[in-house]
């Protein structure tokens, strides 16, 4: 009995040493830059699709990588570093700034207006406002517009009915997700709802399943869910620009699937893949893309989503009050 | 004559019932009340790689009773806990906040092995549930300890009979022998788990190959005139592995508590005496 007890304490303890913790690279500019490579290199999901040579950047920047760096100096090289990755869903926190890459609307044309929007022949001052939809009658009470500019806002069923309720006597709707950045998928999922009859497979996604650049698992269907009790059924422009992005580009990668929309203005930004977060030995954070997600054809959404009508907004047409964009989705409601 | 054969019977029915009153015996529950604080250390390589350390609270409630008061050798164990705890990555630039709850409930076997040393062997079923929050994440700010487990425990308590009072010290040791978990995939968000429904590789089996445990506690019980007091220390050290990620769980204690013996009376079998006053008529 005794051995037996005795062999029972012994066994966890000898057991212990059968799971080995991961190695943590020492709190020094070498080990942080150790640690960000390899969490790239091993979680980023992009690194195959996009042709980069992960070792070859490793090299490139692990010369420059030594003690002298101040904290400031060692967080530009590295923030360097990952806008190699081209991605808007990658960034570094640190306590005192966020690293970034902009190009993927910075190199575009904005294609947006603020005041424009405000004006009175748009949104106006009187607009109504809720789950951080604005929304108003325009062309003289012939079409419904709303502009919403960011997922993080959350909007319920009950907010869209009354939106729905309030155009009742419009021939149709347009949304308006230009400089809208993206935040929660299952807000997109939510919006799109009320433009499907039916349960439809609009994308796919996938997830690294190893350290291997091409360890990926088998796709699974994205479906966009068909409205139950709320659904709108007459046309739908949706307005996008290149900063339509993340869980905006998702929003327009499952609304070009449903019957009676159309997608005007430019390409999204992109943002396919879906973020996840992690840490290096000196406690800032790395955003990075680790699920890539497809359209309903299997090709990537990273770079963006063309819309079903190019069109850009006009410097004249500015100057008038116009906005060529939401005129165009106008005519197309109109005809 | 007929008076004396009433008061005759009346005696005797007395006596028989009281006797039979003092031949019953009714198990009693021991219930522990202990609650402390906790160094607290997680690792999951869900949420970061890196180790947080912190503070927790703690509360547990075991309750133990005799299966049967005949046989005082088997006797069966339920016990609730519930922990909070607030750790910090090593530079305090991030936070992981923990919430859990866990039931276990098992079966003792007593080993008398002198007056005063006795010894207890046996095993427990145990589910838990635990959130873990690292809020500065994006998309996998959450991870959750979902597990249950048969494990392995063993008691000795031992007692010291001084002039005032008899105090009893305790030591007890638990290890996971085997169960399931939950353990999502590495590179997957929970958008995709919840969201999608894609619980691919969410549930492991768990044995001493992907998970090992020990909790230890050593604690002192000292009778006072009204209660029992229990102070000790112990420790929780768990570690785990699946979808080639390690977790870690590691809590160093300090414990105060009450130790008391529970009185149930319920139902027309089990009714109180009547010198019991209850609440409930």
């Amino acid at each position: 009995m005794k051995k037996l007890l005795y062999l029972l304490l012994i066994a966890p303890m000898l057991c212990s040493s059968c799971i080995d913790e991961p190695d943590i690279s020492p709190n020094t500019n070498v080990g942080n830059f150790e640690a960000l490579w390899k969490i790239i290199d091993t979680k980023y999901c992009y690194l195959n699709y996009k042709n980069i040579n992960w070792d070859s950047i490793h090299r490139v920047y692990a010369q420059q990588v030594d003690s002298s760096l101040n904290k400031y100096e060692f967080f530009d090289l590295m923030g360097k570093m990952l806008a190699e990755l081209k991605d808007g869903h990658v960034n570094l926190y640190s306590e005192f700034d966020r690293s970034r890459y902009w190009k993927w609307f910075t190199d575009y044309p904005p294609n947006f207006s603020s005041s424009l929007i405000n004006s009175p022949r748009y949104l106006g001052n009187n607009y109504r406002s809720v789950g951080g939809m604005r929304y108003n009658v325009i062309s003289g009470g012939n079409i419904g517009y709303i502009y919403y500019g960011d997922f993080s806002d959350r909007f319920s069923d009950t907010s869209v009915r009354n939106i729905f309720e309030y155009f009742k006597d419009c021939k149709g709707l347009i949304i308006d997700v230009r400089n809208n950045g993206g935040g929660y998928l299952d807000l997109s999922e939510q919006l799109a709802s009320y433009f499907f009859k039916n349960d439809t497979i609009t994308g796919y996604m996938s997830y690294k399943t190893g350290d291997g650049h091409s360890d990926f698992s088998t796709p699974v269907a994205v479906k966009t869910p068909g409205h139950k009790t709320l659904q709108w059924e007459r046309p739908l422009v949706v307005l996008a620009n290149r900063m339509s992005y993340s869980a905006t580009n998702s929003f327009v990668c499952r609304i070009k699937m449903a019957a009676k929309a159309t997608v005007v203005g430019d390409k999204t930004g992109g943002g396919g893949g879906l973020p996840l977060s992690s840490e290096i030995p000196n406690g800032w954070m790395v955003r990075f893309s680790a699920s890539p997600m497809f359209d309903a054809d299997m090709n990537h959404t990273e770079w963006g989503i063309d819309p079903d009508l190019k069109v850009n907004l006009d410097s004249a047409d500015a100057s008038k009050g116009y906005d060529t964009i939401i005129e165009k989705a106008i005519r197309l409601i109109s005809q | 004559m007929k008076k004396w054969f009433i008061v005759l019977f009346v005696f005797f029915y007395m006596q028989t019932t009281a006797q039979n009153a003092e031949l019953r015996k009714y198990p009693l529950t021991t219930v522990s009340d202990v609650a402390g604080f906790s160094v607290l250390n997680i690792l999951d390589s869900y949420l970061s790689p890196l180790t947080y350390s912190g503070m927790a609270i703690f509360y547990e409630r075991t309750g133990q009773k005799l299966f049967s008061p005949e046989n005082t050798s088997v006797s069966m164990q339920g016990r609730f806990r519930t922990l909070a705890g607030l750790t910090v990555n090593p530079q305090s630039t991030a936070s992981i906040t923990y919430l859990g709850a866990g039931y276990s409930w098992g079966a003792y076997y007593h080993f008398q092995i002198t007056n005063e040393l006795r010894l207890q062997a046996g095993s427990l079923i145990d589910a838990g549930f635990a959130v873990k929050q690292n809020a500065r994440n994006v998309n996998n700010p959450y991870n959750f300890d979902l597990a249950t487990n048969l494990n392995l425990s063993a008691n000795a308590n031992y007692d010291i009979a001084t002039k005032r009072r008899t105090i009893r010290v305790s030591f007890g040791f638990e290890t996971p022998l085997m169960g399931c978990m939950f353990v999502p995939e590495s590179g997957m968000s929970y958008y995709e788990l919840f969201g999608l429904k894609n619980y691919t590789n969410a549930v492991h089996f768990s044995s001493l190959h992907n998970k090992q445990g020990l909790s230890v506690h050593t604690s002192i019980e000292i009778p006072f005139k009204y209660s029992t007091w229990k102070f000790g220390i112990g420790s929780n050290e768990l570690k785990y592995k699946a979808n080639d990620m390690v977790f870690k769980h590691n809590e160093y204690m300090l414990l105060i508590g009450l130790k008391y013996n529970l009185y149930r009376f319920i139902g027309t079998k089990n009714s109180a005496p009547e010198n019991f006053i209850s609440t409930y008529k």
